[in-house]
């Protein structure tokens, strides 16, 4: 443990700071939105939008490297995709009569096979998959943080200026339509916030298990809180410990990044519950 | 106090497809009435309470409350439902849904913000109203069916409205809440317009005028008039009426 504080503390270890930094501002983003989609019950939605994250990346990248376009970052391509597959897997939730997750899904694999073929015609990139599959959260920039950190403010701003009438749509969307709550508008909203936070989140632990990440840790703190905005403290608390000692351990031990944090805050998960489902049959 | 009637529907038919659920429905309510309304399951009274709030649209007809469309005046009506569809798990207090009556009415929280001072403290008159002070921090899935009732009763009064609108409840209810219920009820009444959804006639004949008898057609009684025969005709036989202690029941039978 020392030993990594010292290597943090190093100067030419800029990218292990970069890398703590942005799994601390994504934890934030991460215990928000990662508890609402827990209580609203889509992370089937959640997971969709993520896999659509590999259509937005390939596309930049073909356009960055085939055409030179330089300013076309795989940042801003993940994070138009994912808005763009937020908004058509909104509204397919929203109006579709029958089988909705049909089309969902569909949406999931169109998503990834717009990534895949885009990779193909990229010319001279070798490995662009595990990178978005895995997670690359040694490959941080100073830039990265910033955008990162906007992406996180903004998240904060929304997921936390409306939190109201998102507790209200995700409790129950009936009243609240009664109540002149703009529902559509907010369901929208609240999948908007997902994107984001999935395009935050894809640096970290890539587009396979991010889903893990956001909900998880939200789900575990469930067992401690008792109003939604102390579910979101509490995830964001688990999102730090999980993410810091993820690092910290790939980094002692050359571990891969992502899978290694998936597998702590999984068994983090599966402790709690199980202790707590212990303690509920002792005390009844 | 407007003079318009709390509620008024004229040649209001619905139909989901080609299936009628309501046909030719008038009725009006005035203000500070309070009725109930009973049918058999089926017969449309889920669709009929839906249409009043303005969460289903007539396809022919018109509905008014207090003069204007149900969808212009949904923040003027307060409403129970029967069940809560929530998530037992859902991390929520008594205080964080009460609060939700607040929505779209405060002038803290427009379109962005949280609950402001002035939302607590109607959240916490609502709660006093119908008996469960000291609630607020309870979690919602530490009530009792009948605390529950309460706290969505005090939801739906949070808003301050001028109509509320009950579906049944006194589902899940003992007899004492039930009582306890019917004093509350009889006090909101002196300042709003009731309606409400019940099969339970024993309660509600201490407290309505009238009793609207749906059954894809609506047919108004005053609650004097109700009767063993009134009933039977209402639920088309396949219900009987039961006279119990001077009161009447509506206790349907199977269909076997």
């Amino acid at each position: 443990m020392n030993e990594f504080l010292n290597a943090v503390a190093e100067p030419e270890n800029a990218f292990l700071r970069y890398a703590l930094v942005v799994g601390l501002l994504s934890s934030v983003a991460l215990g928000i939105v990662g508890s609402y989609v827990v209580t609203r019950r889509i992370t089937y939605l959640a997971a969709a939008i993520s896999h659509c994250v590999l259509g937005g990346i390939g596309a930049a990248l073909y356009l960055q490297r085939r055409w030179e376009l330089a300013w076309c970052d795989p940042m801003y391509g993940a994070t138009a995709a994912a808005l763009l597959a937020a908004l058509l897997i909104g509204l397919v939730s929203l109006y579709a009569r029958q089988r909705e997750d049909t089309v969902i899904s569909a949406v999931w694999a169109v998503g990834v096979a717009i990534g895949l073929f885009f990779f193909y015609l990229t010319p001279g990139y070798t490995d662009p998959m595990s990178y978005v599959l895995y997670g690359s959260i040694w490959l941080i920039s100073r830039r990265d943080v910033w955008l990162v950190a906007g992406m996180d403010a903004l998240v904060l701003l929304l997921g936390l200026g409306f939190y109201p009438k998102l507790l209200a749509v995700c409790f129950d969307q009936e009243f609240a339509e009664l109540r002149g709550v703009r529902v559509k508008l907010h369901y929208l909203l609240l999948l908007g916030l997902i994107a984001l936070t999935v395009v935050l989140l894809v640096r970290v632990v890539g587009i396979l298990l991010l889903i893990a990440l956001l909900t998880l840790p939200a789900a575990t703190a469930g067992h401690f809180a008792r109003r939604l905005w102390q579910m979101m403290a509490v995830a964001t608390l688990f999102c730090v410990v999980f993410i810091a000692s993820g690092i910290t351990l790939s980094y002692a031990q050359n571990f891969p990044t992502g899978p290694v944090t998936v597998l702590i805050a999984a068994g983090a998960y599966l402790l709690v519950t199980v202790i707590s489902r212990a303690w509920r049959h002792h005390t009844a | 106090m407007s003079t318009d009637p709390a509620i008024s529907l004229r040649h209001v038919s619905f139909s989901f497809g080609r299936t009628p659920v309501l046909e030719d429905v008038n009725f009006e309510l005035p203000p500070r009435a309070a009725a109930c309304m009973i049918g058999p399951n089926g017969g449309g009274k889920t669709t009929l309470v839906r249409l009043i709030l303005g969460l289903l649209t007539p396809q022919q007809g018109e509905i008014r409350l207090f003069g204007q469309l149900p969808r212009r005046s949904r923040l003027r009506t307060g409403y129970m439902p029967q069940h809560l569809h929530y998530d037992a798990q859902f991390p929520v207090t008594v205080m964080d849904i009460v609060l939700m009556g607040r929505l779209g009415h405060s002038d803290s929280n427009r379109w962005f913000g949280w609950y402001g001072r002035a939302d607590r403290a109607a959240a916490r008159k609502a709660l006093q109203q119908v008996g469960m002070e000291g609630f607020g921090r309870r979690p919602l899935a530490s009530l009792s069916g009948g605390e529950r009732q309460r706290v969505l009763i005090a939801r739906a009064l949070c808003g301050d409205p001028e109509l509320l609108v009950l579906d049944e409840p006194t589902s899940n209810v003992d007899t004492l809440v039930e009582a306890r219920l019917l004093d509350i009820l009889r006090e909101l009444n002196e300042r709003m317009t009731i309606l409400m959804v019940s099969h339970d006639l024993g309660f509600v004949s201490h407290l309505v005028e009238s009793v609207v008898c749906v059954n894809r057609r609506v047919i108004v009684h005053p609650t004097s008039e109700i009767t063993g025969t009134a009933i039977e005709e209402i639920y088309g036989g396949s219900v009987r009426a039961v006279h119990h202690h001077g009161q009447v029941f509506a206790a349907e039978q199977a269909h076997e």
